[in-house]
């Protein structure tokens, strides 16, 4: 569990090219920068930046074939990201039933 | 189970996506008390204790700092955004958790929204924790929350120290 990492998950996930280069790649079975440049609305510089964001992150990776580097999406971060939003929604739940109970007990209300 | 309610906020926080996560936890619930008491509850420092899990000290406006000490020792702070009184409260994390030896760990800097509603039966709360947008990413990348010379790696004896302003 890389807990430490989930904010710069959420850093990478935040920029809405870098969610639609994420989109692609999960379309395909390893994916190139110039074929995600070619279906994608930004350069292959572009493309080549937010790779390196993605994959900083751990969210996707690079493999060798040949002359080309084909990426593919990693599950892990997202995996963790998800455990993050639950154990912040199961944070949330609790407090809300403290909330309401705190409430319920307040003599001071009228 | 409020029909009426989640037509917007959940939608707009929801991506179309089917590999993306949600990056959003929202809850709501109606609770049996005006919204003056309500909002009482959420901006009260001992009344906010009494609920959230950590003891709390809060600078009610804009620009206000919000301290949070959990009783394992982790403290953690937060900026006071936005102050509508009765109607909605929003604070924004620093992006670091202390713990009780002084430590200073990563954590999401993400915002979290109070929003009420007054009904006939009581008050609607929504509390929405969500993931910093890509703006606020980007201010994440060179922090302005952080006090010169406080950065990640700093550590004092007192980890409580850089909460006390």
């Amino acid at each position: 569990m890389s807990k430490h990492q989930i904010d710069m998950v959420f850093s990478a996930l935040s920029d809405p090219t870098r969610r639609e280069v994420i989109e692609c790649i999960s379309e395909e079975n390893g994916v190139s920068a110039s074929q995600l440049a070619a279906r994608l609305p930004v350069t292959r510089q572009a493309v080549a930046k937010h790779l390196s964001a993605l994959s900083e992150a751990g969210l996707v990776s690079g493999e060798r074939h040949g002359r080309q580097k084909l990426y593919r999406l990693t599950p892990g971060p997202m995996g963790d990201v998800m455990g993050w939003m639950a154990r912040v929604g199961a944070e949330w739940d609790d407090r809300l039933q403290a909330l309401e109970r705190h409430l319920a007990s307040g003599e001071d209300r009228g | 189970m409020y029909p009426n309610e989640g037509r917007y906020a959940t939608h707009e926080l929801r991506l179309r996506s089917r590999v993306m996560p949600e990056q959003a936890v929202e809850r709501e619930i109606l609770l049996p008390a005006p919204a003056d008491e309500v909002w009482a509850a959420l901006t009260d420092d001992d009344r906010l204790a009494a609920w959230f899990g950590a003891e709390a000290r809060l600078e009610l406006r804009p620009g206000g700092r919000a301290t949070f000490h959990w009783p394992d020792g982790t403290t953690r702070n937060a900026t006071v955004e936005v102050v509508e009184v009765e109607r909605l409260l929003i604070l924004r994390w620093f992006p670091f958790a202390d713990d009780a030896r002084g430590g200073r760990r990563r954590q999401p800097a993400t915002t979290l929204r109070f929003l009420l509603q007054a009904t006939p039966q009581g008050t609607r709360l929504r509390v929405t924790e969500s993931a910093p947008t890509a703006h606020e990413a980007l201010q994440e990348d060179h922090p302005p929350a952080l006090e010169a010379g406080q950065g990640p790696s700093h550590s004092s004896g007192d980890p409580r120290a850089s909460a006390a302003v």
